[in-house]
């Protein structure tokens, strides 16, 4: 079965100084792909995710997203083009609501222009706005907190609502960064409910995880990252014949 | 030779100067990570209590002195104590502006118990110049130059070698890893600020012989010596080179060029040393610290009654005039209008960005001279001033953003600089701005209507006129702040705001949003500044110093920042206060907008309409559930079972 390559990563590096965060990688990532991302600490992998979404300018290399080259492009840009990401230490608009938490995620499709900022939107565009975030709402399982501070979420529903940030402005490609870390055994489990849910309707997902139950469960491709190396599965003669 | 070598020792004293002021808000700087702005009042504090002492009390010079510089070493630790360490769990811009309201309360106590009239001390070792050579020097710049040595030589010593100093140099390393092996924060803070203060204490007394006595007379060395800590890059070492730098191109640019644009000197090296090396202001850590946060959950979208309350006011406001006994009433709505719009653009940026601004009245004063001089000069009327205004007041602001922006969690510092910067260029172009005297004989605003011909508004004689014109900009400017919180534009501010990383990762461009909210800002400024220019009918550099930043920074955060009416509340409230008391003394509104801005800061960060609002929620059953909702986690209790 030959899929479409939604992201590819060519020889990709980032020094930092005299550090070498990621050394020429390459990997590609088909759509609706469910890829794991694992490997010790500080073997980059939330640098991988900063240099995908352009937080962090890469040293060199090339990522091609939907087949063409992203590195010019602003972080913006890539958020509009469907590339959405969660982060390891959770982020939220701690002092908004729930509601306007997601309503903030679906940003990129908020009307734009002078003319909204004057004569408001029309009640077609606002319903439209409404519309997403209650379905984002109702299938991250957040509907009922709609009108809590995020400050006010239990650390397992504010995980959800990173989630639930991120899908607000429609991605194609979504980077999870540690979508389970420090959760309880439930919550473990509704994260899990929601990431085969998103699969199921053909997201491609990236996402970096230690557990490798986790891993077993719910990813069908794997990374293991070494010192800024892939090292499963490898292209590279040196890396092959690495002592384990 | 002769007069290079005066320049040359005129340039080591102001060396010597600087350094022992910018000694001791390095040392602040490493502990705090803010400038202590307040150094600059403890500095004319100590020459005042000289004077006290010689003069009333007939104390001898070095007694007097020594009395003068423990009392200011005293209030030095004192406010580091209730007012810094408070602050500082609040943020590093929180800080700061508690800084800047300690120096005008203390600045303007001083005003008020010795009046504002300049006043001399003697120094006992007469006032005979000191000849080395052909070099004439008095002796009391000597005792500086010793002093600055000497303080530089054993402050270097104590640092180095003490232990106490090791602990100190550690805390400004890395306040955490600090305290986690042991160091006690407050006791080396409190001794920082001791050090500090008897540095700035020494230096007050000293130069209470040289120097005329005014009680704003620390002001711009305090300014200064922070420009030099921030060149110095927050180091002991780097603060005595910059003093070096800052002191002799000063004496070179009085020597040999204007010695009015000497003042500008270090803002220029400053602002040099920020474009080529803009991380000389601290590490990246404080970048989120930078943030103001109002505590009030911004409403996107206003329900129930609340709704008809700015009509209900735009209503009252047009009949307003009717029910004000006198012309003096007037006079203050239309004060209080003009800040209302300088309020609402800075509420967009401060309150709702989370981006705090101490340059807006230097931005105001952009707009009202652009206005002026395009009316006098080119004979422009209204419509057209407000437009020049506007172009040229978003322009300067545009550079100011530009360079500043980036500055991240030094913006606050940044823009009070820039306010000052703007200050001291208005009373130094004396051939547009009239310098220090100000600009006399403004135009009253003139509108050229095509087929009605000229129509001036005097505002002596038809004040219920420019009353209305001023409601009408209020009202425009009210509508339009409305219109932005609640578009998209609105809701990216609030985003950056609250996390500007996952601002950028939902797809909004935070640096452009930044720099829109601060030039929108201007903009609302500049129009003030013409509606201003044109009315008082006089212009003049002190009408746009830091202090009235400052008072407004006060309204915005009286009134409550990021919210509609705090717009309103703040600037009525506040203008009326202070109009009411310059009768008594200009002084009283300065010391109680300081007094009001710390204590708010502290502990009533929502203002005045975060405090009507819950009073509001707990009024109303709906409300009421809205803003005490059950733990999410008792809901989640509930689910599991």
């Amino acid at each position: 079965m030959t899929r479409e390559t939604l992201l590819e990563v060519r020889g990709l590096s980032k020094h930092f100084g005299g550090v070498i965060a990621l050394d020429k990688i390459d990997f590609i990532v088909n759509r609706g792909d469910v890829l794991g991302v694992t490997g010790p600490n500080g073997t980059g992998k939330t640098t991988l995710f900063n240099l995908i979404t352009g937080q962090v300018p890469p040293t060199s290399g090339e990522i091609f997203y939907n087949g063409t080259c992203i590195l010019q492009q602003s972080p913006e840009w890539r958020v509009r083009a469907g590339i959405a990401r969660t982060f390891q230490k959770t982020r939220l608009f701690y002092g908004l609501s729930v509601e306007e938490n997601v309503r903030l995620g679906c940003y990129v499709h908020e009307p734009p222009g002078m003319k909204h900022v004057i004569f408001g939107s029309s009640r077609d565009e606002s319903a439209t706005q409404k519309e997403r975030v209650a379905e984002i709402l109702e299938m991250t399982g957040l509907d009922r907190y709609r009108s809590y501070p995020g400050s006010e979420l239990s650390y397992g529903y504010q995980r959800r609502l990173e989630v639930a940030i991120a899908l607000g402005s429609n991605p194609k490609l979504l980077l999870l960064d540690e979508p389970f870390g420090g959760q309880s055994a439930q919550s473990t489990t509704e994260m899990g409910r929601l990431i085969k849910s998103l699969q199921g309707q053909g997201l491609t997902i990236m996402m970096i995880e230690h557990r490798m139950e986790s891993i077993v469960s719910y990813c069908n491709r794997l990374l293991v990252m070494r010192g800024g190396r892939i090292v499963i599965p490898t292209h590279r003669k040196e890396d092959r014949h690495a002592p384990n | 030779m002769e007069f290079l070598g005066q320049v040359f020792a005129n340039g080591l004293f102001l060396s010597c100067l600087y350094a022992l002021l910018a000694l001791g808000t390095t040392l602040i700087f490493g502990v705090l990570r803010i400038g202590d702005l307040a150094q600059g009042a403890l500095y004319a504090l100590a020459g005042y209590l000289v004077f006290l002492g010689t003069k009333q009390w007939g104390l001898e010079y070095w007694l007097a002195a020594t009395l003068a510089v423990v009392a200011v070493t005293l209030l030095s630790v004192l406010n580091g104590h209730f007012v810094y360490r408070r602050l500082r769990n609040l943020g590093i811009g929180q800080t700061f502006l508690g800084a800047v309201g300690l120096l005008i309360v203390i600045q303007n106590l001083l005003a008020i118990g010795f009046t504002w009239e300049p006043q001399a001390v003697r120094f006992p070792w007469g006032d005979a110049l000191v000849q080395v050579g052909s070099i004439a020097l008095l002796p009391q710049k000597i005792s500086i130059i010793i002093l600055a040595i000497a303080g530089l030589i054993g402050l270097w010593l104590f640092l180095r070698r003490s232990f106490i100093g090791k602990a100190l140099r550690a805390l400004a390393q890395n306040r955490e890893a600090a305290q986690l092996v042991g160091v006690n924060a407050s006791v080396v803070t409190a001794l920082a600020f001791a050090i500090a203060g008897a540095l700035s204490g020494s230096t007050g007394a000293l130069m209470a012989t040289v120097w005329p006595l005014t009680p704003y007379g620390g002001t711009l060395l305090v300014l200064k010596a922070f420009a030099i800590t921030v060149i110095g890059m927050g180091q002991v070492r780097g603060a005595f080179i910059g003093a070096l730098l800052v002191g002799m191109s000063e004496a070179l640019v009085q020597g040999y060029w204007r010695a009015e644009l000497s003042d500008l000197v270090p803002f220029v090296l400053l602002a040099g040393a920020l474009i080529l090396k803009p991380q000389v202001l601290g590490p990246e850590e404080d970048e989120k610290t930078n943030q103001l946060r109002s505590r009030t959950l911004p409403v996107f979208q206003t329900n129930g009654y609340l709704r008809y309350v700015p009509l209900v006011l735009a209503g009252l406001a047009v009949i307003l005039p009717y029910f004000l006994p006198g012309q003096f009433w007037l006079h203050l709505a239309i004060l209080a209008g003009i800040n209302i719009i300088v309020v609402s653009g800075l509420d967009l940026l401060t309150g709702y960005a989370g981006i705090p601004s101490l340059a807006q009245a230097g931005l105001i004063g952009i707009g009202a001279y652009t206005s002026a001089i395009l009316a006098m000069k080119l004979g422009w009327t209204f419509p057209l001033t407000l437009i020049g205004a506007l172009i040229v007041t978003v322009g300067a602001a545009s550079l100011i953003g530009l360079l500043g922006l980036r500055l991240k969690g030094r913006w606050t510092s940044f823009t009070f600089i820039m306010g000052i910067v703007i200050a001291l260029f208005i009373a130094n172009l004396g051939p547009f701005t009239g310098g220090t005297q100000g600009l006399i004989g403004v135009p009253f605003l003139t509108f050229d209507l095509p087929g009605l011909g000229k129509i001036t508004l005097n505002p002596y004689r038809d004040k219920l006129a420019y009353f209305y014109l001023v409601l009408a900009f209020v009202v425009l400017a009210l509508w339009l702040k409305s219109r932005i919180v609640h578009s998209r534009l609105g809701r990216a501010l609030v985003a950056i705001r609250e996390d500007d990383v996952l601002a950028q990762s939902v797809g909004i461009s935070v640096e452009h949003h930044k720099l829109g909210a601060f030039l929108l800002s201007a903009a609302f400024a500049s129009i003030a500044g013409s509606l201003y220019a044109h009315y008082l009918a006089y212009l003049n550099p002190d009408l746009f110093t830091f202090s009235q930043s400052f008072n407004l920074f006060v309204m915005n955060l009286i009134g409550g920042a990021a919210t509609l009416l705090g717009a309103v509340f703040g600037p009525v409230a506040l203008t009326a206060f202070a109009e009411l008391t310059r009768s008594i003394s200009g002084s009283i509104a300065s010391i109680v907008f300081g007094i009001l801005l710390i204590i708010s800061l502290i502990y009533l960060p929502d203002g005045l309409t975060g405090m009507a609002r819950k009073v509001w929620a707990r009024l109303t059953v709906r409300s009421l559930r809205r803003s005490e909702p059950k733990s999410s986690k008792i809901l989640e209790a509930e689910e599991a079972l």
